[in-house]
């Protein structure tokens, strides 16, 4: 099936701090709504966005009522499922449930929503904006009240931590979230933790140290030699297999150019994960 | 006001109209006279910047040393470079200097650029017509989409169509004659249907001449032949007593015979107007030219939540008027469906392009320029462009391409 475009195209598009990009027609903003319900925010309610609607995409009529909202303190469910039902790019059964969602959300806590958040950042690869949500979040929980939910969000600020290679941090943090719950995964992600952040050598002296549960230590390892075959099946460890064998017949020169493409565009990766906005 | 111009190599002709209850006025070259046939010709002055043109240009390469720029049509549709006094010039700038001096002649009765549309006739468009008429709307300094390009057919029927019913109760044959032979039209109103379609059934025979009035009277019967003509309409060379004498004595019978030259023009004025105010005329009778579109060309889309037909191109356009640009969203599958529905009803059916080589995205995240234009009657170009979705999911792009062959019947 085809769509008819329900707006203009932006000429000047509006960014959506949310999102960290720009948008330039209401099906983005549509699409950003609809993927993202669970993390959405009060914060999307504004009068920019409004005008940007009216000024850009050419449907003031769209803006006038979101307008009409904003000033009402209306609820961000209201503001979504206008949108949503203005433009028609989600079913009604979709819209219903977002709108379900949304209302749920608005009656949690400060700490649930903002887990929501870092979880939303979390899977978009935005490391340094989901710890901060997390951070938040922990400041808003009690372990005592809620501490599924503390042990939860303590496990993917280790998430977080670890895909920023700071693993002794990420180690330290799945370690309580294991103490909190007793989940089993937060332990072996402690263990792997241990393991990446260390040589070889001190992890072992870790693991009998720190009486670490053999039988999971040596299925990390399994896991481990798993993993590092099937990486061999990975783009980047080709290219990089490539830029080392170039090395290894012609010299550092002779693959300078492939070795510096691929390593700005590690960083380039790396440094997109830990952009604030 | 709306002007119509007769564009061909030889000569070329002006008309203009005001109001609807006045037939065209052509436009003399000289002031106060009849000089209505002007030759399509430039006349550069040796080592200046300056520029005859016209009658005035042929007297003076004949007699005064100017250098003749002529078969400036042909030379335009082809995109030629063209010296002239050592300097090479673009011929379709050429064409343009000259439109521009033609269109000067309405100065009397007021500026073309405050025209309300212009109508440029040419025998036969094809491809090069449609690229020339580009170049022409994007020079002019007047609103390309007041610019209109008609047939000489299309610009008979208009002529036709605003004459007295009575001389088109049945058939009007259209004979135009030159030395390089005659071509001809047959005029047929269908009033069986609503509107009453209209088509000219066209012929040609660069062989014939008037001296062998036995074949040109032949030609004609055969062109002729089992219908009811009411009226016949000579054009081009003057076909007279003292030289086609048993020819008009042939097309006089039973039938009104009208001799002008600028039927061309005075009827792609009317197709300006005609095209700029819609009257009960134009909506009681349809022309279906050869190059008319006979399938309207739309798409089954969304919108918002309701399916709907979107047209892209309506039956009854000239082919070298297709010229569509939308953008719009692709579901999942990874086609396009052109809706093409023939103007009889009959055989409605889909025209599928393929876009296998657009990335395949989410449903609804896939943003693409579908252009649409056609290089003969029956071909139509399809573009698609992938535009991605915003950041969110950047353009790859891929431009896909396809041709479709509108069927006959369509």
């Amino acid at each position: 099936m085809l769509y008819q475009c329900a707006s203009a195209y932006a000429t000047t598009p509006y960014y959506l701090d949310e999102l960290g990009m720009h948008i330039y027609s209401i099906e983005e903003l549509c699409y950003y709504l609809k993927e993202n319900a669970a993390g959405l925010e009060d914060g999307i309610m504004r009068l920019e966005l409004c005008s940007f609607i009216d000024r850009e995409l050419k449907l003031p009529e769209l803006a006038s009522q979101l307008t009409s909202i904003i000033r009402m303190r209306g609820t961000l469910a209201s503001f979504v499922v206008l949108i949503l039902n203005t433009v028609g790019f989600c079913s009604k059964d979709e819209v219903k449930n977002i709108e379900t969602l949304l209302n749920e959300n608005a009656e949690l806590g400060i700490g649930r929503r903002k887990k929501a958040r870092g979880d939303y950042y979390l899977n978009m690869g935005r490391l340094m904006q989901a710890r901060a949500e997390y951070e938040k979040s922990l400041e808003n929980l009690s372990v005592r009240e809620e501490a599924d939910t503390v042990a939860a969000v303590t496990h993917n600020l280790g998430v977080a931590y670890a895909r920023m290679f700071h693993f002794d941090k990420a180690a330290d943090l799945f370690r309580r979230a294991w103490d909190i719950s007793g989940n089993i995964e937060s332990y072996e992600q402690y263990l792997a933790a241990l393991r990446l952040g260390t040589s070889r050598e001190n992890y072992v002296k870790m693991v009998l140290d720190l009486e670490l549960d053999q039988e999971k230590v040596t299925k990390l390892e399994g896991e481990i030699e798993r993993l590092a075959a099937e990486s061999r099946d990975n783009e980047d460890y080709k290219r990089l297999q490539a830029v080392l064998e170039k090395k290894k017949r012609g010299g550092a020169s002779a693959c300078r150019s492939e070795a510096d493409e691929l390593l700005n565009l590690w960083k380039r990766e790396f440094r997109r994960s830990m952009e604030m906005d | 006001m709306v002007l119509g111009i007769d564009l061909n190599d030889r000569i070329s002709q002006i008309s203009y109209m005001e109001n609807s209850n006045e037939a065209p006025i052509p436009l003399s070259a000289v002031a106060g006279g009849e000089a209505y046939e002007i030759p399509t010709a430039l006349g550069k002055l040796p080592g200046v910047n300056s520029w005859v043109w016209g009658e005035d240009a042929k007297k003076k390469a004949e007699n005064e040393g100017v250098l003749l720029a002529d078969n400036l049509c042909t030379h335009a549709l082809n995109c030629d470079t063209v010296t002239i006094d050592g300097e090479e010039f673009d011929s379709r700038e050429l064409l343009l200097l000259f439109l521009k001096k033609i269109l000067s002649l309405t100065s009397m009765t007021g500026s073309w650029q405050a025209a309300d549309g212009i109508a440029l006739c040419m025998d036969k468009p094809d491809e090069r017509s449609v690229g020339l008429m580009d170049f022409i709307r994007e020079r002019l300094e007047y609103p390309a989409e007041k610019v209109i390009l008609v047939s000489r057919m299309e610009s008979f029927y208009e002529y036709i169509l605003h004459q007295k019913e009575e001389l088109w109760q049945h058939d009007v044959f259209l004979l135009d004659y030159s030395d390089y032979g005659v071509k001809s039209g047959l005029l047929s109103v269908d009033r069986r249907t609503r509107p009453a379609a209209c088509r000219i059934a066209e012929g040609a025979d660069p062989m014939i001449s008037i001296s062998d009035e036995r074949d040109f009277i032949k030609y004609c019967e055969a062109q002729m032949e089992g219908r009811i003509v009411t009226s016949v309409y000579l054009v081009g060379d003057n076909l007279d007593e003292s030289n086609a004498k048993g020819i008009l004595r042939y097309l006089c019978m039973k039938r009104r015979v009208f001799q002008g030259r600028n039927l061309y023009s005075k009827g792609a004025c009317l197709a300006a107007w005609d095209r700029s105010n819609e009257s009960e005329l134009t909506k009681a009778f349809l022309f279906l030219g050869d190059d008319k579109l006979k399938s309207n060309i739309g798409l089954r889309v969304m919108k918002g939540r309701e399916e709907t037909y979107e047209s892209l191109v309506n039956a009854g356009v000239n082919w070298y008027d297709v010229k569509v640009s939308r953008e719009l969203y692709l579901g999942r599958e990874r086609e396009l469906r052109l809706l093409l529905t023939p103007l009889t009803g009959k055989n409605e059916h889909y025209a599928v392009v393929r876009l296998a080589d657009i990335p395949g995205r989410e449903e609804h995240t896939t943003r693409v320029r579908l252009s649409l234009k056609m290089t003969d009657a029956e071909s139509l170009c399809v573009f698609v462009e992938d535009l991605g979705f915003g950041e969110i999911f950047p353009s790859s792009g891929v431009k896909v391409t396809d041709n479709i062959l509108l069927r006959s019947e369509d």
